[in-house]
């Protein structure tokens, strides 16, 4: 049996076109055969690990665009294009999808789709699960099922959709999708603060928050690398040259003021780290982990654990998102670390998603994060999965 | 005790006497909405609270009565009419705004409120809500959620699902239970998304949390005439590709800008083809740019006139013309039929075209407004009811713009829902396989069909 990203592999397929697609599911299915969609295959450790063996329908081979107008300020392709592609294309046109996805040069659309993180970049809040306005995806029979369309407003039914984003292909494989996209700013800068203390980076945030439409990125770093207490704010201004002009300007004032220090003006900083890609790529020996808040939270409490207790980390706040994103090398007793990790976040209603964990250690935490789901959401989502994927066959167990 | 005497009864001990009303003339308002479409209810009722709401929904189970959800009954799809009878759940008394949270910038509010009243309330702390009905004084969030309504300033913010992070609602069993979170990424099932545009159909929204905006620095708003309608449908298809996204880009048609000039003397130039409303918002210095680049764009079309917004007066009066024009149509004919297509931005001026061709055929007239920006057009077909055979020439005419747009890569509606109205257009766009697959939705939610019946879905 191959092992494929720590999947146990019965066979690959590589449908060519959507008609080999729709008759590679529709096959298996009839036959029983538990099946797991793959774009680049970057996601697959992620999560869950499929519960059994399966067979792999890789898309690479499906990465055409189906439609793509730049005045329309839309655009569809099929599942497996990657991302990078699409990005350069809507480049082309001055376009972007208003976030960066992660991992771009692996990952597909169609996984990002599947998987339903935007990254830490964000236009106007803007993620993967609004800007998407129409899928079409194949049922069990093999059959399209077209939810959505190609247009910005659209109310003609159900947004069947939203079921196929964030799902991890337990709904059935995605052939195509269709993305609201917006034209690129016309300036993008970094601005980057040291400050060596979180509460006065706080304020900061605190003040630049709602002006994301200008403010896509404001993210905190901060890592047990750095020889003193740091905590570094990254800031990507974007708009027009006087828009960004004028927030870099009162922004810097700001940061004096709250006791912080410009660590580097540049429009090309060579980063130390890589933000767009944050707990993506990494060693077998890495652990990345994604905090999320239910209210606008500071995540203090996740922030003194980590400076106080004795892991290599890097973490990644994300105050928009109402995230925090953290890459831990993994070490002996890592497992009583993470613990006393699900219990803060137990305590204070955050969520734990683990974004990449080697094998190993994939099936000894997969219990340790509940998922406080409450009872009508589980019972919807049960009968959703009995109803799509009556045999269970889609990404078995890799979420539901 | 006959049975809807002792079901009578049963909803009084829920929400007291004085909210129950089961006398068809105490009725007659909740009989239909925004459109023709008509039904008499059994009952009406205005529970106070979520948990009464979920006795009702428990009641009307027990007697396998239909629920209909209403809000302030300004849907344009016959969404809330009970054409199968049944219990009319109103939501007017729902009207809390529970808090304004500044530092997280979101309101939690009471299905009820009405749309406006949030921005209004936010206005406080330098916040506004951005969906924006033309009805938004009127109409509630509940009904805003269940139609996924969009406003003028959609263009630039998105519709509602862009702003709504979480929502507690009533589920046809009775269940109470929030959809959605702060983060919309939680890995799973995006319930939120699915129940927002469900248009009452998988439960009542009791409760919403909607994210809040800061109120723009500065704001520009343009009235720009053209001689014909496809120069104005060109420009905004030109603004659009090259990438300037204005807060709104609003159009009406000659007869529309005529019919809001007359109402509220707005200052519209006459007698011009159309008139385009754009409206730009940011910093004082990016409003300059933005104003300058979309004037070389539309100088192309040959604009006829340009008028700016002097103040915040005129500014609304110009808004004031616009949002008011459905009802200054009324002045050309005592009814209408409002088409809610959507379609590539690109396709404007073509599918104008032949909205126009259309309306010579059937000899009616139409007057075209439209969220243009968002390719967003409602053809408003003028009639009069008392004229035999007119509704269904109108009725007929809407059909056939609708085809138009599924044929030009559009959509049957963009904000109204498909409600009672369209129901029978859904298989224009969609496959067997594709209703089949929503039935299955709707039966996961809805096993027993109760919610909102007779909607969305084409007679079998
Ligand atoms: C003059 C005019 C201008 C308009 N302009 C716009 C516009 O610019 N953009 C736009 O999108 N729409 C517009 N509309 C349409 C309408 O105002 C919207 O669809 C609005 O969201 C309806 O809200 P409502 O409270 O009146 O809902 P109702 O008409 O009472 O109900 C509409 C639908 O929502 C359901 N519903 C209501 N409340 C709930 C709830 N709490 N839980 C579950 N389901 C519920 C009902 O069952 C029904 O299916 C306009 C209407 C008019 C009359």
């Amino acid at each position: 049996m191959k092992i494929i990203n720590d999947h146990r592999i019965i066979n690959t397929n590589y449908p060519h076109n959507k008609n080999e697609f729709s008759k590679v599911v529709k096959k298996l299915y009839k036959d029983n055969q538990k099946m797991i969609i793959l774009g680049g295959g970057t996601k697959a450790k992620y999560g869950n690990p499929i519960d059994s063996p399966s067979h792999t329908v890789f898309t690479s081979e499906l990465n055409k665009v189906i439609d793509y107008n730049p005045s329309d300020l839309t655009v569809t392709v099929e599942s497996g294009m990657k991302v990078e592609f699409l990005m350069n294309l809507l480049s082309e046109n001055n376009q972007y999808l208003g976030y960066i996805l992660p991992n771009k040069k692996l990952s597909s659309i169609g996984g990002s789709t599947a998987y339903g993180y935007s990254g830490n970049y964000r236009f106007n809040d803007i993620h993967i699960r609004d800007s998407i306005i129409g899928i079409e995806a194949i049922n069990y029979n093999g059959d399209f099922i077209k939810s959505g369309g190609q247009v910005v407003k659209n109310v003609s039914g159900y947004d069947l959709h939203k079921l196929y984003i964030g799902t991890q292909g337990s709904f059935g494989p995605i052939y195509s999708i269709s993305f609201k996209i917006y034209p690129k700013p016309n300036y993008d800068t970094r601005v980057i603060f040291d400050f060596e203390n979180y509460e006065d980076v706080l304020n900061i945030i605190k003040k630049y928050l709602h002006l994301n439409w200008n403010i896509p990125r404001l993210s905190i770093y901060s890592t047990n690398k750095f020889k003193r207490k740091l905590y570094r704010l990254f800031c990507n201004i974007s708009g027009t040259k006087n828009a960004v002009d004028y927030i870099k300007k009162s922004i810097t004032k700001d940061i004096k003021l709250n006791n912080g220090k410009l660590e580097e003006i540049n429009n090309n900083i060579n980063m130390s780290v890589n933000l767009d890609d944050f707990g993506y790529n990494l060693k077998d020996e890495q652990l990345s982990i994604r905090i999320l808040s239910s209210k606008n939270s500071d995540f203090h409490h996740i922030i003194n654990y980590f400076e106080n207790c004795k892991l290599n980390f890097q973490l990644l706040v994300n105050p928009s998102i109402g995230s925090i994103s953290i890459l831990i090398e993994n070490n002996d007793s890592i497992l009583s670390y993470i613990d006393e990790i699900a219990e803060i976040s137990q305590l204070n209603n955050y969520r734990i998603i683990i974004d990449y964990v080697n094998l190993s250690l994939q099936n000894k935490l997969r219990n340790k994060f509940k998922n406080n789901d409450n009872q009508p959401i589980k019972n919807l989502t049960a009968l959703l999965k009995k109803n799509y994927d009556p045999q269970n066959l889609f990404s078995s167990g890799k979420f539901i | 005790m006959d049975i809807s005497q002792s079901l009578n009864k049963k909803i009084i001990d829920i929400v007291g006497k004085d909210f129950v009303f089961a006398d068809k003339q105490d009725m007659v308002v909740y009989e239909s909405d925004g459109t023709h479409d008509k039904g008499m209810p059994d009952f009406v009722v205005l529970p106070r609270t979520t948990e009464e709401v979920a006795k009702l929904v428990l009641l009307a189970n027990e007697f396998e009565l239909p629920i209909i959800a209403r809000g302030s009954g300004t849907g344009l799809s016959g969404g809330a009419v009970p054409v199968h009878g049944g219990l009319v759940i109103s939501l007017n008394r729902m009207n809390t705004i529970i808090d304004i949270d500044v530092d997280s910038s979101t309101a939690t509010v009471e299905a009820g409120v009405i749309n406006l009243e949030i921005s209004n309330k936010a206005s406080e702390y330098g916040l506004f809500y951005a969906p924006d009905p033309s009805s938004q004084h009127a109409c509630t969030i509940g009904g805003n959620i269940a139609e996924n309504s969009g406003g003028p300033h959609c263009l630039a913010y998105g519709v509602t699902t862009n702003h709504v992070l979480a929502i507690e609602v009533v589920l046809p069993d009775g269940e109470i239970t929030w959809f959605g979170d702060f983060n919309k990424e939680v890995p799973g099932v995006d319930f939120r998304g699915l129940f927002i545009g469900s248009e009452g159909t998988f439960g009542i929204c009791t409760k919403v949390v909607v994210k809040l905006l800061q109120k723009p620095q500065d704001v520009k708003t343009m009235l720009i005439a053209f001689s014909s309608i496809q120069d104005a449908a060109n420009a905004t298809t030109a603004i659009i590709g090259a990438g300037i996204i204005p807060a709104a880009i609003e159009m009406m048609d000659k007869t529309a800008s005529d019919a809001a000039e007359e109402a509220t003397n707005a200052g519209i130039p006459k007698n011009s083809g159309a008139v385009l409303l754009i409206e730009i918002e940011g910093f004082e210095s990016d409003i300059n740019d933005q104003g300058k680049l979309i004037s070389d764009v539309i100088y192309e079309f040959n604009p006829v006139d340009i008028k700016i917004a002097k103040n915040d007066q005129e500014r609304d009066l110009f808004w004031k013309a616009r949002k008011g024009v459905l009802g200054a149509l009324g002045r050309i004919a005592p009814n209408y039929f409002l088409v809610d297509g959507t379609v590539p931005r690109t396709k404007l001026s073509a599918v104008l075209s032949e909205v126009s061709t259309l309306a010579k055929k059937y000899n009616l007239i139409v007057a075209n407004v439209l969220h243009a920006g968002d390719g967003n057009l409602h053809p408003c077909i003028l009639f009069d009811q008392q004229t035999p055979g007119d509704t269904d020439k109108a009725l007929k005419l809407g059909g056939d713009i609708l085809k138009v747009c599924v044929e030009n890569g559009g959509v049957l509606s963009g904000e109204h829902g498909i409600g009672y109205e369209k129901r029978d257009y859904m298989p224009l766009l969609f496959s067997e396989i594709d209703l089949n697959n929503m039935k299955i939705l709707k039966n996961i939610f809805d096993p027993d069909g109760l919610f909102n019946p007779g909607k969305i879905f084409p007679v079998e």
